[in-house]
């Protein structure tokens, strides 16, 4: 049951986008309604989750589940696999950030103005020193351990945690760049080096998408505090359904339905969709809302991942951490860039030798193991998906939702730019590994998702070729807004995150500037 | 002069016999389906209880566990997958049921080749009733089929494609094989931070 009748702001979505609207705007004395169509989940319960999973082989979190939301995905002839979306899309209190595996990056000041600088992709209507000091704010908030790496774009203020040191035995791969002239960085982390933003110190629990203590960020924190400082109001399980603007294109009210069927009409000053890529397009879609341009639902992005790894001589001890410690940006931008996407690589280690399989049991296993642990090492490669109008989300003709509304429809589109950005990646992986001494080199595979959903909605000035200005405001209204990565023209090849939560930032202060 | 060529038409009858030939093929294919992946090939998950497994089926579980990893379990290894397949009995009466059924076989391999049960033959007669129990069925399409006929050897090929499986997965999510390499921790457990900086220095291999 909702406390009111009018809101001054109601978020749609509960993620870091939706959280970090409601963070900036939470000083204002902002009445502030934020929805979530997913529950509130327990965190005390993770460390049971866990065991079920390493025993029961029960999903290792609740909310990783395919048996789920409907969808219709059309990507396999592109990507040459099914797209399995709700693994990657988590509906609960926190969003998808219940599930990350907490790598953090600032986008380069080149994949701001890639179309003006290389010919390809399309310029933000915002450049990186706009946002720079939201980066500031975003890495306080969050909470990232780490330091200024080559290839970083420059910071005003220093990451707030120490960082994370390279691993026992990647001094090899330094050598390997000192070697063949490029240089490799630490990674910056969402994940606590030390105790921060009322959250622990990592413990090296090593299954970090899912961090049991809440070392690695998840914005079902903040969200959490804003509640119980009585700065938001909650409502779970309440599906938004419809937007219904009146003719001068003002939002009038939000129409929503919890999960045990009550309708409610929200009234807003402001709405901002906060509901992820697919979700935030498909309300739009439903809603028949700024889509003058017929934009919304196109230009969806991934980033895709390859390498290659093989086996080496000397050994290292993989998963005493759950997540990798360096990262390149030498083929970043540089070479054929005018041709191809951003590349950016990190350094993968280990393989399980012990995995049930070709028949292999007892002593011959055990001497597999001996043989195999620790002697693999890679490099992965993750790639730019350039935005391409045929890469969209629709609405399905034939299957609906339990309120008999349509779901939705993805298609994953590739373009040569992106073949050849992937060509370059392998090739790029495959030399590295080989000059790392790397035996039987192979690739680790093609086009794996990195769960990172993007564009859908995206920023423009001109009208004609967005869906929302450079305040993220859904060009044909005047009430209503966009956060998260739908608005992102280009994708890079780093991490959205940081620049989610800087965005979102960015829209909160302007929402406040507007009361 | 040429006979008129007559075309073959499509008749009513032909329709009929069709579809009723599609119709089996699709029940055969779901019912085929069925069997090889719930209960049949597949273990069938059961309901969640309170009550502990025998002792002499879980140290028999653990021991062939010992058998299909191919290493010596020592005291504490023992004392955690015992727990680990104790909390899968209890969550789950289906393996429960898998870990009585197999336990009765491999006593009565161990009771054939050396006159006492599992749990009390060497390791090196281990090893040698787990791979007579893995290797059954698996000779031939000829022989699993042969195999399938039989209710005790149904339940011998669940055992290999779904029991074994899972008592791999089990201990490699458990701590024994991180220890036997040496690690002080392990996934799912915490431990030192920066451990992950230097090197394992006492590793068994």
């Amino acid at each position: 049951m909702l406390s009111t009748s009018k809101y001054d702001v109601c978020i749609i979505g509960s993620g870091v986008a939706g959280a970090m609207v409601a963070k900036r705007l939470a000083g204002t004395g902002a009445k502030i309604l934020m929805l979530e169509a997913g529950k509130q989940f327990d965190r005390s319960a993770r460390f049971e989750q866990l065991r079920s999973h390493e025993i029961l082989r029960t999903p290792l979190w609740p909310w990783v589940s395919e048996d789920r939301d409907g969808y219709v995905d059309l990507s396999a002839p592109e990507i040459g696999y099914t797209y399995t979306l709700n693994e990657s899309r988590i509906k609960a209190v926190g969003g998808s950030t219940l599930f990350w595996g907490g790598l953090i990056n600032r986008f380069r000041e080149t994949d701001f103005c890639s179309a003006s600088t290389y010919g390809i992709g399309l310029d933000w209507p915002i450049s990186y020193a706009d946002l720079e000091r939201y980066y500031c704010d975003a890495e306080a908030e969050v909470g990232v351990a780490g330091k200024q790496n080559p290839g970083d774009p420059p910071r005003s203020r220093e990451l707030p945690m120490p960082l994370w040191p390279p691993k026992y035995g990647e001094d090899a791969w330094f050598r390997v760049a000192e070697k063949m002239g490029f240089e490799i960085g630490l990674a910056n982390h969402a994940r606590n080096s030390t105790p921060y933003g009322n959250r622990p110190a990592c413990a090296a629990i090593s299954v970090c998408p899912v961090c049991p203590i809440g070392a690695r960020y998840s914005a079902d924190y903040h969200v959490d505090q804003l509640v119980a400082d009585n700065l938001v109001e909650l409502a779970v399980e309440t599906v938004a359904r419809r937007l219904i603007t009146n003719d001068r294109g003002h939002v009038e009210m939000l129409l929503a339905t919890d999960l045990d069927g009550t309708d409610y009409e929200i009234r807003a000053d402001n709405y901002v969709i906060a509901a992820q890529t697919i979700e935030t397009a498909r309300l739009l879609l439903l809603s028949e809302v700024g889509n003058e341009s017929d934009q919304v639902g196109r230009n969806l992005m991934e980033h895709w991942y390859t390498g290659a790894g093989g086996f080496i001589d000397d050994k290292v001890f993989p998963r005493r951490i759950g997540f990798e410690t360096l990262e390149c940006n030498h083929w970043y931008d540089g070479p054929d860039r005018e041709v191809r996407g951003a590349i950016k690589l990190s350094f993968i280690e280990g393989r399980d030798p012990l995995m049930y399989r070709d028949g292999l049991v007892g002593t011959d296993l055990a001497e597999k193991n001996c043989r195999e642990f620790g002697h693999w090492v890679g490099v992965a490669a993750e790639i730019e998906h350039q935005p391409n109008p045929e890469s969209r989300v629709t609405l399905s003709e034939s299957q609906t939702d339990q309120f008999g509304d349509p779901v939705p429809v993805i298609k994953f589109a590739l373009s040569d730019v992106d073949r050849r950005t992937h060509d370059t990646a392998l090739e790029v992986t495959s030399m590295l590994a080989e000059a790392r001494g790397c035996r039987d080199v192979t690739s680790i595979g093609s086009y794996h998702r990195a769960h990172h959903h993007m564009g859908t909605c995206r920023m423009s000035s001109d009208p004609a070729l967005g869906v929302v200005d450079a305040n993220c405001k859904v060009h044909s209204t005047d009430n209503l807004y966009v956060a998260g990565a739908s608005v992102f023209p280009t994708g890079g090849g780093r991490q959205p995150m940081l620049t989610i939560a800087a965005m979102a930032l960015r829209l909160g202060e302007h929402l406040a500037t507007r009361r | 002069m040429t006979t008129p060529h007559r075309e073959r038409g499509w008749t009513r009858r032909t329709f009929l016999l069709l579809g009723a030939a599609g119709m089996a093929a699709i029940s055969t294919a779901v019912s085929w389906h069925r069997w090889r992946t719930i209960g049949v090939l597949h273990h069938e998950p059961g309901t969640t209880g309170t009550v502990d497994p025998d002792d002499h089926v879980l140290r028999t579980v653990t021991e062939f566990t010992g058998a299909l990893s191919g290493v010596s379990l020592s005291d504490d290894d023992r004392k955690e997958l015992r727990g680990r397949f104790s909390y899968a009995a209890r969550k789950d009466s289906g393996w429960r049921n898998e870990y009585q059924w197999l336990s009765a076989y491999l006593d009565s391999l161990a009771e054939e080749a050396k006159g006492t049960s599992f749990v009390e033959v060497s390791s090196q007669q281990k090893e040698q009733i787990m791979r007579l129990a893995l290797a059954i069925g698996e000779s031939s399409r000829a022989q699993r089929f042969h195999a399938f006929l039989r209710a005790d050897g149904r339940k011998l090929l669940r055992m290999r494609k779904s029991t074994f499986p899972h008592l791999m997965y089990v201990y490699r999510n458990s701590g024994v094989p991180w220890r036997h390499r040496g690690y002080r921790s392990w996934p799912g457990r915490p431990g030192d931070r920066l451990a992950y900086t230097r090197p394992v220095d006492s590793a068994t291999c």
